[in-house]
């Protein structure tokens, strides 16, 4: 009797450590995996500090030509470099049209292109007109890795070339040549030595240095 | 003599604990660190049910032919994907072509067409822009990011799918490019039931046999 009154206890014990180490447990491991899938939602790709730093939703793969390897470089590859306002976002004829050929499919359209309208606040190097158009491959749906879209009314650092293809549009020699500036500070679209240089300067300061590698 | 008896059992259930969430962690860090699906992993261009995209190769250029052909056969040899060789417009599922589109920015694009009807969605179309001048390993490496991302990579380190993201790079298919997508094609990584390939020739040039038994061209 005295033996199966202690087998008692002892299961009551085992039972009364078992069941919330095991609840804790399955908690624990709930909890990690949750953590690690929202952490994985949230920023599915590789963070070693090169990825391109534009939220997602680039929906176009691309290889840009050139990434230059100093903000140097990137000036020297630019004709103007100015901050500018967004005063507009129109689209454009798709990249079929532009190219003037049949590139395949008979409902194809090809990639959207858009152009963007800025007013000019300030000039940095080069000669720029007062109000200019920058022509960008993608829409406010699908755009290019590191080339997220437009807002209208916000400000940027623009370093840019004129549009071969086009005689009224620039366009940036590298997705490098466009920095937003937002409260104040330049925020890079893409990571890179030219955004490392410029992220968080103001826009005073970055137009010292601008010009000083200018002269 | 029954309370140690009980203490040890509870540390092992607390070891146990330990164990599970240790695995939970490691598989979730696994997923996280490997996991380089495209376009936010909508999956939108994979042809997952036979795990073969019929191929055009229409580049103008024969250097720039030759190098698109090189980056196919290094995916179609790297993975476990057939890329059959089309010599005619013959409803492609990833068309290449070449054009001096002029300083766009980009040397190379990969474009999902949406709005192509008869191609139920499962198109891609690859542009190379020859308004710019590289080498033929370069035309070769920026072939091979642009097939890349159309059955479903997004930019990663390590070879052709981090060109002009990344430092380190190749115009090549990597190791972690071939992992990717021979774990992916079997198991999506969107969580949709496994995938088995099926009809496979030993070449991956003939045709495939999608699960219903159609062909595939």
């Amino acid at each position: 009797m005295q033996a199966m009154i202690t087998g008692v206890r002892a299961r009551r014990t085992k039972w009364h450590v078992a069941v919330p180490t095991l609840i804790a447990a399955i908690a624990l491991s709930l909890g990690i995996t949750l953590w690690s899938w929202a952490a994985g939602a949230i920023n599915p790709s590789p963070t070693d500090g090169s990825k391109a730093m534009d939220p997602g939703g680039a929906a176009i793969g691309a290889t840009w030509a050139f990434r230059p390897a100093s903000l140097r470089e990137l000036a020297d590859s630019s004709s103007i470099a100015v901050f500018a306002q967004v005063t507009d976002v129109q689209s454009g004829p798709p990249l079929e049209d532009l190219s003037g050929e049949d590139l395949g499919e008979p409902d194809e359209q090809g990639p959207p292109t858009q152009r963007i309208a800025f007013d000019v606040d300030e000039q940095l190097f080069g000669s720029a007109p007062t109000d200019l158009v920058v022509f960008k491959t993608g829409s406010d749906e699908a755009w290019i890795d590191g080339d997220p879209p437009y807002s209208i009314g916000q400000s940027y650092l623009l370093f840019l070339d004129q549009a071969n293809f086009e005689p009224a549009a620039w366009v940036p020699p590298a997705p490098d040549g466009r920095l937003v500036l937002e409260n104040g500070e330049l925020r890079p679209m893409i990571a890179g030595p030219p955004g490392t240089a410029l992220s968080g300067l103001t826009q005073g300061e970055a137009a010292d240095l601008i010009r000083g590698l200018a002269n | 003599m029954h309370c140690p008896r009980t203490t040890i059992r509870a540390l092992g259930l607390v070891a146990l604990a330990a164990a599970v969430a240790a695995l939970a962690l490691g598989a979730a860090t696994v997923t996280t660190a490997e996991a380089h699906p495209c376009c936010n992993g909508s999956l939108q261009w994979w042809h997952l049910h036979t795990f073969s995209y019929r191929f055009w190769n229409a580049v103008d250029s024969p250097t720039l032919n030759a190098e698109t052909n090189d980056a196919r056969a290094d995916w179609r040899d790297s993975t476990i994907l057939g890329l059959p060789n089309l010599s005619s417009h013959n409803k492609p599922r990833i068309h290449v072509s070449d054009n001096n589109f002029g300083n766009t920015g980009w040397v190379g694009q990969a474009w999902p067409c949406f709005h192509c009807a008869h191609q139920a969605g499962s198109y891609g179309h690859v542009y190379l822009n020859k308004y710019y001048s590289q080498t033929a390993n370069q035309w070769q490496g920026t072939a091979c990011q642009e097939i890349g991302h159309i059955i479903g990579l997004d930019h990663h380190s390590g070879d052709c799918m981090g060109l002009s993201y990344f430092p380190d790079t190749s115009n090549r298919v990597g190791q972690h490019s071939a992992d990717d997508i021979n774990n992916y094609y079997p198991h999506p990584p969107d969580g949709s039931p496994p995938h088995v390939r099926v009809g496979l020739s030993a070449d991956k040039e003939s045709p495939f046999y999608d699960l219903a038994g159609d062909a595939q061209p």
